[in-house]
């Protein structure tokens, strides 16, 4: 398998073990001197289930470490890159380090170190990290589109991007590309440079058009040879060449690296860094996007604002990084009470939104109601303070609301209904659906 | 192996083979003095397409033989030759199993 650049994430099946939803993802810990004082209780505060193992355990011996989707290695423990490289092909690795240097930051990646962080240890980057490795979002495989006339070509590209656990699809009239495009958002396209009626690099010319996929790799396949012609086409928006007759091996290899850089940059930008939840555009955009498919298909999505109550005093009371941790936890509540289908993002300071597709109001309100009540028995630890957090939410329908402006402000409207009404608890229209 | 890898090649064999006929075709007429310039645009398409796919299906022979003619023929080549060149392809579709 091969090994692409280390300090981004990476969905290669085989090296990430697939989280059940709902079922917490487990980090294995190892660490000499217990120096990464209460690492434990702060991952289990924010979602996670880790396990402590001894420095010296063998490998072998950890079998019975079933789903566990991280390991964090300490330097206070003896060889930590061996162990590293050994825990390395089995999961990703994030070192903790005293020395960053980039001699020491080689040496990691050479040992199959996924992420380093620096001491002290910063949690908010550490939980950063496990979000970008383990969280909601990383069970997706990555979606690669083929453009190429030849149906027999574009399908047997197909397949062994298939197997190599990425989904394909494949369009041989290149001029109907740009739908594609729009409509399945895939993570990279794989073109042909000579098609009949339009080059492959007009057409990539016309896709840079559009904002949106600027950032979209394209990657040509191509019989050109000439190098002149080749730096023409990346300097009109070509990202690679692949050079015909295509090698399957480097194909698959390529388009997994090409992909999965271009996932985990959009990640960076489309992310809100603390929860790993959509940002407030993206999330927008996405509502946009579902209001437009619904009035296609004639189908339904709710919409859920949720806000926490009386957040400002949380962080009063027991300061920021409690407050950070409250946030964190609804995240985590949010994306395991859900489906993977619902969108779910962060849409302000202390404000989620949540997409429910294919869902009207009431069973919305019923969904999002059983969240409500499992939040609020979640005990929060602040210095030994034990304290309890709620959230109050806002329903609204897309039968009734046909514009994202529409469809947010008349969740709104129900979400201030529901903090008038006492808070920590749901409203929907009346009769909504 | 793979039954639709199995599929996808056959559909591959079944069109070089028509490729082939269409290319046999051609080179009579060459060689029957034809002339070769309306029959250009048609053996660059061919070749073009048989040395992308026969080089994914690892046919490596057929791959260089259909490169080579599909650059022989931007060279504006005479009939004779062109019609030899044609044959060298079909000879090599011929050869594969």
């Amino acid at each position: 398998m091969v090994k692409s650049s280390s300090l981004l994430p990476r969905s290669s099946p085989g090296s990430v073990k697939p989280v059940n939803r709902g079922e917490r993802p487990g980090i294995c810990v190892f660490e000499a001197l217990d120096d990464l004082a209460g690492i434990t209780e702060t991952l289990s505060k924010i979602g996670y289930r880790t396990v402590a193992c001894r420095p010296d355990a063998a490998i072998r011996q950890l079998d019975w470490l079933e789903g566990f989707s991280v390991a964090l290695i300490s330097d206070s423990i003896d060889k930590p890159l061996q162990r590293a490289a050994e825990m390395s092909v089995l999961c990703p690795v994030l070192l903790i380090t005293s020395d960053v240097s980039i001699e020491a930051r080689l040496a990691a990646a050479r040992a199959g170190v996924d992420a380093i962080l620096s001491t002290p240890l910063d949690v908010n980057e550490l939980a950063e990290w496990l979000n970008d490795l383990v969280g909601p979002h990383r069970d997706a495989s990555l979606s690669i589109l083929i453009v190429d006339d030849d149906e027999i070509v574009a399908e047997t590209y197909a397949l062994e991007l298939e197997n190599a656990g990425m989904r394909a699809f494949v369009k041989t009239d290149p001029t109907a590309a740009l739908d594609e495009i729009n409509t399945l958002s895939p993570d990279l396209v794989l073109m042909d440079m000579q098609m009949p009626g339009v080059s492959g690099i007009e057409l990539v010319r016309v896709i840079r058009q559009s904002r949106r996929h600027l950032s979209l790799p394209v990657v040509f396949l191509s019989a050109e040879r000439d190098p002149a012609r080749q730096l023409e086409a990346r300097r009109l928006g070509g990202d690679d060449f692949i050079c015909k007759p295509v090698d399957p091996v480097r194909l698959v290899s390529l388009v997994r690296m090409r992909a999965e850089r271009a996932v985990g940059l959009r990640s960076l930008m489309d992310r809100d860094s603390l929860t790993g939840l959509l940002n407030h555009g993206r999330f927008v955009d996405r509502l946009s996007q579902e209001l437009e498919r619904c009035r296609r298909r004639g189908s339904e999505v709710s919409l859920a604002l949720i806000d926490l109550d009386r957040f400002k005093n949380i962080n009063d009371a027991h300061g920021h990084l409690s407050g950070d941790q409250v946030l964190r936890a609804l995240a985590h509540s949010l994306s395991s009470g859900l489906r993977r289908i619902d969108v779910i993002g962060r849409y302000g300071g202390e404000e989620f939104g949540v997409l429910l597709l294919d869902t009207p109001p009431q069973a919305a309100c019923r969904v999002v109601d059983k969240i409500r009540q499992r939040f609020s028995e979640m005990a929060f630890d602040a210095n030994n303070d034990v304290f309890f957090a709620t959230f109050s939410a806002g329903i609204s329908g897309s039968l009734s609301h046909t514009t994202p402006e529409q469809l947010i402000g008349a969740a709104d409207e129900q979400m201030y209904l529901a903090k008038a009404a006492g808070r920590n608890r749901i409203s929907q229209p009346l009769g909504s659906g | 192996m793979d039954d639709r890898l199995a599929a996808l090649k056959q559909r591959f064999r079944d069109r070089a083979t028509m490729d082939s006929e269409a290319l046999e075709r051609i080179a009579a007429d060459l060689e029957l003095g034809v002339r070769a310039a309306p029959l250009l645009g048609e053996i660059r398409r061919i070749s073009h397409s048989l040395s992308g796919t026969a080089g994914i299906f690892g046919f490596a022979e057929i791959s260089t033989c259909a490169a080579d003619l599909e650059a022989f023929v931007s060279d504006v080549p005479e009939s004779s030759e062109l019609a030899e060149a044609c044959r060298v392809l079909v000879g090599a579709i011929g050869r594969t199993p």
